[in-house]
């Protein structure tokens, strides 16, 4: 072989072999990635102590020193769990507002804590009068800045190393989960994604209840309705990891609905002044679906006046879209089950998502099937616990991956 | 003034001597690209009006005229086609050898390159795979052993307490416990050649496969057959699925891509 090829193979070959090196190729990267060089893990997250010391407060090589970490990154809220290898201890559980906020141009000094540029969860929302908010989603640009923020709540935890399972959208296709990857590669090296709808069910399944005679375990056959901010996911667990067809995920969820009822308010009052958290205030204290038990009547800013609106008819149309949107998928769901099995799986319906907490939506939804002629169907809200579940079964998963489970994304 | 008129014509008479050049050029070159229409139009049209205006200001007998033009037509063909020459000259060494001369240094190259970073991964995975493996096989089979054989001890011992015949039971615990060690130490020559055995077997396995430029992940015992479904209760298989689907996704995406490019 010729040891001095021409200037254009050298070019070529320096391209192509930049490409690979750089491990951006999906063949060679995820999960047979090489163990980082020593010189980047001195400088990756994972080793940077809260002490200042350079040396590790624990033995790397003791596995009770890996944190492993559970992460619900919701459109709305973000759970995060976390604990050491060999202890159920929590040591952190969180759940942020999944909410960014950027300095505005031209404040002045001292407005903000710490002059800061970039504000996360509830300090956003506290000073969003002086910043561009946005809400970052798993596969949006600003995603790498919320996980900073999601990194740095594990900073003050001495780990060998952070393993963190991360519950995505069952509808992020292989490119999307593996652009995640990479987008946050440069906080979380150890990595492992995994469909939101099963670890929300792994989350709510109680283990140390299986032997009691009067439990029912969720994931024998049961469906689980997520209803999250971005969209609802329907998902048939029947004692094995769904497949594909048996998981629905509708565009629709509790964003639509606070845009319905914003535009049903204007509808009926064009001047009334209503922000999207002022909408989202309105939704989360007085929504119900169903029969309204009585009208409901909200304070509205209009024209600068405080008046006392009903908005009972708007909060029942927002709600009714989204409920007939859900019955729809729910019924194509139910005909890819056997049919020996929906009886059963008709008396275990789980609701959970922010959505769940919509006062009588189980109910509702129960009636309206029981009306469509479906025999004794059964629906649970699994109450204020919704926002832990994802995350909960995140770290679940996280303790029970092997070690080359673990995707190692260098940047 | 007559100076600047003359400088004028001069001028004039160079830039319509150009077209004329430029259009039997292009004519000549359409000609040679088999562009037949557009080389039609040249000859019809645009050649004969740019050769009117300058026989119009050119100062000369209609044979001078025809002359020059002729050296010119001449001239012309005889550049084009040396430069036609050269350029199917340089064509054919590039395609015989300087294009296959620079894909094989570039295959060779990161042929070689991704060989050894697929390899340098694959040993690593195959090391810290055999290594977990039989510390859990030798972990699950002492114990096994060490169980059984205690099992037995104690029953010989219960047996030898029961026969008044035979000496007390304590006189033979030293010999039991010598011959346990020696057992032992028989099962952990047998386990450490095992390992030798398995690690070689795999390591032979994964270089007999080290052309590919990656494989798909390893499937833990826990796991079903792909074809089957995973159960809910087998977290590491579900893992195993989820990552065998996205890896299997990747390389399609990835060789599809691949074959799209010209």
């Amino acid at each position: 072989m010729n040891t001095n090829p021409p200037t254009v193979a050298n070019h070529i070959i320096n391209a192509v072999l930049s490409h690979v090196r750089n491990n951006k190729d999906p063949l060679i990267t995820t999960p047979f990635q090489a163990p980082e060089a020593p010189e980047r893990r001195a400088n990756s997250p994972a080793l940077q102590f809260s002490s200042g010391n350079t040396t590790p407060p624990f033995d790397p090589e003791d596995n009770s020193s890996i944190l492993h970490v559970g992460l619900d990154w919701g459109a709305s809220k973000t759970c995060i769990k976390a604990s050491f290898a060999n202890s159920d201890e929590l040591v952190l559980d969180e759940c942020i507002p999944t909410v960014l906020g950027y300095a505005k141009d031209g404040i002045i000094e001292g407005v903000l804590p710490n002059n800061a540029t970039t504000l996360f969860g509830r300090e956003a929302l506290t000073f969003r009068r002086h910043l561009h908010l946005t809400h970052p989603t798993l596969n949006s640009a600003s995603s790498a800045d919320f996980a900073r923020h999601l990194r740095s709540r594990l900073a003050m935890i001495a780990a060998s190393e952070v393993r963190i399972v991360i519950a995505a959208p069952a509808t992020f296709d292989a490119t999307v989960r593996d652009n995640i990857r990479h987008t946050i590669a440069e906080h979380f090296q150890s990595v492992i994604i995994l469909p939101q709808p099963f670890l929300s069910a792994l989350g709510f399944r109680d283990e140390s209840r299986l032997l009691d005679a009067d439990y029912v375990d969720p994931v024998r056959n049961s469906i689980f309705i997520d209803i999250g901010a971005a969209n609802t996911s329907l998902c048939l667990v029947q004692g094995y990891y769904p497949t594909a067809d048996e998981q629905v995920t509708i565009e629709f969820g509790g964003n639509n609905v606070d845009e319905l009822l914003r535009q049903a308010i204007l509808d009926n009052y064009p001047d009334a002044e209503l922000s999207p958290i002022t909408i989202r205030h309105l939704k989360e204290r007085y929504a119900f679906a169903g029969a309204a038990e009585a009208s409901v009547m909200a304070e509205v800013v209009i024209a600068g006046k405080t008046r006392t609106l009903d908005i009972t008819s708007e909060i029942s149309f927002a709600m009714g879209e989204l409920l007939d949107r859900i019955v729809a998928s729910l019924k194509t769901l139910i005909t890819s089950a056997e049919s020996d099995t929906i009886p059963e799986l008709l008396r275990s319906i789980i609701m959970t998502g922010g959505g769940s907490r919509i006062k009588n939506i189980d109910a509702e939804l129960q009636r309206l099937l029981a009306s469509d002629g479906y025999a004794d169907p059964q629906a649970q809200a699994v109450g204020h616990a919704y926002k832990d579940l994802a995350a909960a079964g995140a770290l679940k998963s996280a303790r029970q991956a092997r070690d080359h489970h673990w995707q190692q994304v260098t940047t | 003034m007559a100076a600047a008129s003359v400088v004028v014509t001069v001028i004039t008479t160079e830039q319509l001597w150009d077209q004329v050049v430029g259009d039997f050029r292009r004519l000549c070159l359409l000609r040679r690209q088999k562009k037949w229409i557009e080389a039609d139009l040249i000859l019809n049209s645009d050649l004969p009006r740019s050769i009117a205006n300058w026989s119009e200001v050119f100062e000369g007998q209609p044979a001078d005229k025809k002359a020059r033009l002729d050296a010119m037509f001449q001239a012309e063909q005889r550049r084009l086609d040396e430069a036609w020459f050269t350029m199917d000259l340089l064509t054919a060494r590039l395609k015989e050898e300087i294009v296959p001369s620079i894909c094989a240094q570039v295959t060779e190259q990161v042929r070689s390159s991704v060989f050894e970073e697929v390899r340098a991964t694959v040993v690593q995975e195959v090391r810290t795979t055999v290594l977990e493996e039989l510390r859990a096989s030798m972990v699950q089979e002492l114990g096994d052993r060490i169980t059984e054989q205690v099992r037995s001890s104690v029953a010989a011992e219960v047996r030898a307490s029961a026969a008044p015949s035979r000496p007390p039971a304590h006189v033979n615990v030293p010999a039991r416990r010598a011959c346990n060690d020696n057992s032992l130490s028989n099962f952990a020559e047998q386990v450490r050649s095992t390992v030798a055995q398995q690690a070689c077997a795999a390591v032979l396995e994964e270089l007999a496969r080290e052309h590919k430029p990656a494989s798909p992940p390893r499937i833990s015992h826990s796991a079903p057959a792909r074809a089957s479904r995973v159960s809910f209760d087998d977290i590491p298989g579900v893992i195993d699925f989820v990552l065998a689907e996205e890896q299997q996704y990747l390389k399609n995406k990835y060789k599809f891509e691949l074959s799209a490019c010209p």
